[in-house]
C-alpha cells in the first residue's frame, strides 16, 4: 500500500495577460522528500510555490496538499502546511518573538503552548538572543531565519522553502539545511527552490528543474547524475590549432572552439582527458591552462534549461498534461 | 461570500433605497407652510421660557396667540433654502398685539437661524426683575425641521 | 469561516494598532479635544454662533455635546473613521506581510473579516470617546443645566442626558459608511495616503452640497445627510424620518463597499506578478 501523498501538483497552469508563467507543471513529494526546484531566474520556481500556497489563482491543474484539495485562494491553508515565498516580511515596529506570537494566534495555537512553541523556534533557527528588538532593525539573513521559525510554528508535515539561504552567510546556511534534512527525518516533505546546484545536489534526493513555466526535468538526483555529461574543460595551449585536430581525432573527446577566450572547450570523461592530456604531452603541444569549467550537474542543468547558448529556445506547446503523465510521475 | 444574495431581500433594499431617492424628487421641500409651522410654535415657546427668564409671571405659550408668516426674499421662488423674510404677529404677557419681522436663513438641512429686525423685542441682552442680565432669546434663534 | 477565526485576526489586528502610537494618539485627541474646547468657551466670552446650539454654550452643558457632535460631523468624523479603516489593509501592502499572514490558518474571509471588524471597533470607540468626553466635559465645565431644544423648550436635564446620548449615537451608522468607503480605498488601491485622503476628500465634498441648493434626491442619497438626522431628536415633536432614511443610505454604501472590497481581496494574486 502506498503512503500518501504530502504533495500532489499536476498540469498547474498559469498565465499573466499574455505572458505564460506556468505550462502544465507537475510536482510531486512524498513524505519524508527533499525535494528540489530548480531553474534560472524568472522560470516561474516562485509562482509555482506561490500556486501551491494558495497565494495566486491558478488557471487550469489540481493540487492536493496533505491530501487536501486546494480549491480556492480563499480557503485557508490546511494545518500541517507552511512555507514563505521571496523574502519573509514582518511588521517591523514590533519585536521578531510578538511577530510570531500574532502568527501562532492566527494558527489557533492554545495560548498556553504559544510560549513553548515561539522559543523552540527561535532556537532551532539561532534567533533567541535577538528576538526582543524590534524586526525593523534586523538584517536580511535574521528575517530569513525569522521567516524560517514562522514556518516551524506550524509544525509542518509540508513545507515550501523558497531560496531559504539565499540571505545567510555559509555558517546560516549550513543551519538551515541542517533543519530541512532533520525534518525530512522525521517524515515532513520539504520542497525547497534554489538557485545553487551544488546545495541541491548536496541536499536533496528529488529534483525538478523549470525553465520558462515547464518541467525540463523530473526525477531522483541519481537520475540526474546518470544524464549528467562530463564535465566541461577549457584548454588552452602552445598550438591551439594542433590540439584541436588531435582532439577531433579521439574518440570521447568532444572539442569546440570556446568563443569566451579563444581557448578550446572540451567535453570529456576523467580517462578520455587523461589519455587526450598524454597525447599532447607527445605531440609537442604544451598546456598553458586547464580549467574545469563548469560541475556535471551544472551544466546538465544548463543544458536543461537552455541556457547554455547551444541549444535553441524549446518550442511553446499548448498547456496541457495527458493523463499518462501524471501516471507517470506518481509511479517513478 | 456563498452566493448571491437572496432575491428578496436584495429587492427590498433596492426599493427602499430607490424609494428614498425618489421622494426627494420635485420641488423643494422647504416650503413657507414648514417655516411657518416651525418658526411659529418654537417663538411661542421661547417667548414663554423668556418670561421665565426675566422673572415675570409665567405664561403659558398659547397665550402668546403667535402667527407666523413667511417668504422666500427672492420674489420669484417660493420654495427652497435661502433668505427669508417672517412676520411674526403675537400679544405680549399685556395682551398687546405686536408684530416682528425676522430675516431668516434656512439651510438645505431644515434649519434656520432667525434674527429680528428693529429692536422691538430689545437688544441682544435683557435685564431681569433681579438685576442679573438675560440673553434676550428672541434676538436671534434658531431651529429645525423635517425636510423629508 | 468561523467566528472563532474571526475572532483570532480581529485579536490580532487590535494588538498591531495597539502597538502603533498613531491610534493611541487620535483616541488621546478624542478625549482631549472637547475638554479643551469646554475649558475655552468657559474662559472666553463670545459663543460659536454659527453653529446649532452655540448660543447656548455658556448656559448648559449639554449645549457643549452638541456643538461638539455638529463640528465633529464637518470635519472630524470622516477622518477618525478612515485612519484605521484606511490603512488596515493598505498596510499589509506597505510592509509586504500578505503573504506571511495568508499562509496561516485563516481564510481570506476570516482576515477580511476580521480586519473589517477591527476597524468598525475602533471607530466606535473613537465616536464613543469623542462623545463621552464632550459630555463629561460639558457637565463638569460648564454645568448641567436645562437645555434649550431646537423648538424653543425646556428640557429637564436627566431628558437632555438621554436625547444628547442618542443624538451621539446616531453619528455611527454614517461612521460605518465611512469605515466601509475607507476600506475599500485602502483594498483597492493598497495605498494609505488614499485610503485615509479619500474618504475624507469625499466627506467635504459631499458637505459642500450642503451649501448648493441642488436636488433633494441627490442630497439624500449623500452618506453625510445622515450625521445631520439627529436634529430630529432635539425638535418637539420630535422627527425620525431623516434618521430612518440617514441609516438606511449610511447601510448601503456598507454593504455595497464590504462586498466590492471583499471581492478584490479574494480574488488577487498576493505577489503576482513579476
Amino acid at each position: 500500500m502506498e503512503e500518501p501523498l504530502a504533495l500532489e501538483a499536476v498540469g498547474v497552469s498559469k498565465r499573466y495577460g499574455d505572458r505564460e508563467a506556468l505550462c502544465g507543471v507537475a510536482l510531486i513529494a512524498r513524505p519524508g522528500e527533499l525535494h528540489g526546484l530548480l531553474g534560472p531566474n524568472g522560470a516561474g520556481k516562485t509562482t509555482l510555490m506561490r500556486v501551491l500556497l494558495g497565494l495566486v489563482r491558478r488557471d487550469a491543474g489540481t493540487v492536493r496538499l496533505l491530501g487536501q484539495a486546494l480549491d480556492s485562494t480563499a480557503s485557508a491553508l490546511p494545518n500541517g502546511v507552511a512555507g514563505f515565498v521571496e523574502t519573509p516580511a514582518f511588521y517591523p515596529y514590533l519585536s521578531g518573538r510578538r511577530n510570531l506570537s500574532l502568527l501562532a494566534r492566527l494558527d489557533d495555537c492554545a495560548r498556553s503552548r504559544q510560549n513553548d512553541r515561539i522559543d523552540s523556534a527561535l532556537d532551532k533557527v539561532g534567533l533567541a538572543a535577538q528576538a526582543d528588538d524590534a524586526v525593523g532593525g534586523y538584517s536580511a539573513g535574521m528575517r530569513q531565519r525569522l521567516g524560517l521559525a514562522a514556518v516551524l510554528l506550524r509544525r509542518p508535515r509540508l513545507l515550501f522553502l523558497d531560496e531559504p539561504t539565499s540571505s545567510l552567510d555559509p555558517a546560516g546556511a549550513r543551519d538551515v539545511r541542517a533543519i530541512a534534512r532533520r525534518l525530512a527525518d522525521e517524515g515532513t516533505a520539504v520542497v525547497l527552490t534554489s538557485h545553487d546546484m551544488v546545495e541541491v545536489e548536496e541536499l536533496c534526493t528529488e529534483i525538478t528543474v523549470i525553465d520558462r513555466g515547464r518541467v525540463a526535468f523530473s526525477g531522483s538526483v541519481a537520475t540526474l547524475r546518470a544524464l549528467a555529461p562530463a564535465a566541461i574543460h577549457v584548454l588552452h595551449t602552445s598550438d591551439d590549432r594542433a590540439a584541436f585536430s588531435l582532439a577531433s581525432e579521439r574518440r570521447g573527446v568532444k572539442a569546440k572552439v570556446s568563443s569566451a577566450d579563444e581557448g578550446i572547450e572540451l567535453t570529456a570523461g576523467i580517462e578520455a582527458l587523461d589519455a587526450y592530456v598524454i597525447a599532447l604531452g607527445r605531440a609537442g603541444v604544451a598546456i598553458r591552462n586547464l580549467e574545469r569549467r563548469a560541475r556535471s550537474l551544472e551544466s546538465l542543468f544548463l543544458e536543461l534549461t537552455g541556457h547554455d547558448g547551444g541549444s535553441e529556445a524549446p518550442a511553446t506547446a499548448p498547456c496541457e498534461v495527458p493523463d499518462a503523465a501524471r501516471a507517470s510521475l506518481v509511479v517513478s | 461570500m456563498s452566493g448571491p444574495m437572496p432575491d428578496i431581500r436584495l429587492r427590498a433594499v433596492v426599493a427602499a433605497i430607490a424609494l428614498v431617492a425618489v421622494s426627494g424628487c420635485g420641488p423643494s421641500p422647504i416650503t413657507s407652510t414648514r417655516i411657518e409651522s416651525a418658526v411659529g410654535p418654537t417663538f411661542a415657546n421661547l417667548v414663554h421660557v423668556q418670561v421665565s427668564w426675566l422673572g415675570l409671571e409665567p405664561m403659558a405659550a398659547s397665550a402668546f396667540a403667535v402667527k407666523a408668516r413667511c417668504r422666500k426674499l427672492s420674489g420669484s421662488e417660493t420654495a427652497g433654502a435661502g433668505d427669508w423674510i417672517c412676520t411674526v404677529a403675537w400679544q405680549d404677557p399685556d395682551g398687546r398685539p405686536l408684530r416682528d419681522t425676522y430675516d431668516l436663513f434656512v439651510a438645505t438641512d431644515g434649519c434656520y437661524t432667525a434674527t429680528v429686525e428693529g429692536d422691538n423685542v430689545g437688544g441682544p441682552v435683557l435685564r431681569a426683575q433681579d438685576g442679573s442680565d438675560v440673553r434676550n432669546l428672541l434676538y436671534t434663534f434658531e431651529g429645525c425641521f423635517d425636510t423629508t | 469561516m468561523s467566528v472563532r477565526g474571526l475572532v483570532a485576526v480581529a485579536g490580532v489586528e487590535c494588538s498591531k494598532l495597539a502597538a502603533q502610537l498613531k491610534v493611541r494618539l487620535l483616541l488621546a485627541v478624542c478625549v482631549a479635544g472637547p475638554v479643551a474646547f469646554a475649558a475655552a468657551i468657559r474662559a472666553q466670552s463670545s459663543v460659536p454662533a454659527d453653529t446649532l446650539f452655540g448660543r447656548s454654550v455658556k448656559e448648559s452643558g449639554f449645549a457643549v455635546a452638541l456643538v461638539v457632535l455638529g463640528f465633529g460631523a464637518l470635519w472630524v468624523f470622516p477622518v477618525l473613521t478612515s485612519v484605521v479603516g484606511g490603512d488596515l489593509f493598505s498596510a499589509e501592502d506597505r510592509y509586504g506581510t500578505w503573504t506571511t499572514l495568508l499562509t496561516r490558518s485563516r481564510s481570506r474571509g476570516e482576515m477580511f473579516a476580521g480586519k473589517l471588524l477591527t476597524a468598525l471597533g475602533f471607530s466606535s470607540i473613537a465616536v464613543a470617546a469623542f462623545a463621552a468626553s464632550s459630555v463629561a466635559a460639558g457637565l463638569l465645565i460648564v454645568g448641567p443645566q436645562p437645555l434649550i431644544d431646537l423648538s424653543g423648550n425646556v428640557i429637564a436635564p436627566a431628558t437632555a442626558l438621554r436625547r444628547v446620548t442618542l443624538a451621539w449615537a446616531t453619528v455611527l451608522p454614517p461612521a460605518f459608511g465611512f469605515t466601509a468607503l475607507a476600506v475599500l480605498v485602502s483594498v483597492a488601491t493598497k495605498n494609505s495616503a488614499a485610503g485615509i485622503g479619500l474618504p475624507v476628500v469625499v466627506g467635504l465634498t459631499m458637505q459642500l452640497y450642503a451649501f448648493v441648493d441642488g436636488p433633494e434626491t441627490v442630497r439624500r442619497l449623500m452618506i453625510t445627510s445622515a450625521f445631520g438626522a439627529w436634529h430630529g431628536l432635539l425638535a418637539e415633536p420630535p422627527y425620525y424620518r431623516p434618521l430612518v432614511q440617514g441609516t438606511l443610505v449610511s447601510a448601503t454604501y456598507f454593504v455595497v463597499c464590504v462586498l466590492i472590497a471583499y471581492r478584490v481581496l479574494r480574488h488577487r494574486d498576493i505577489g503576482g506578478q513579476r
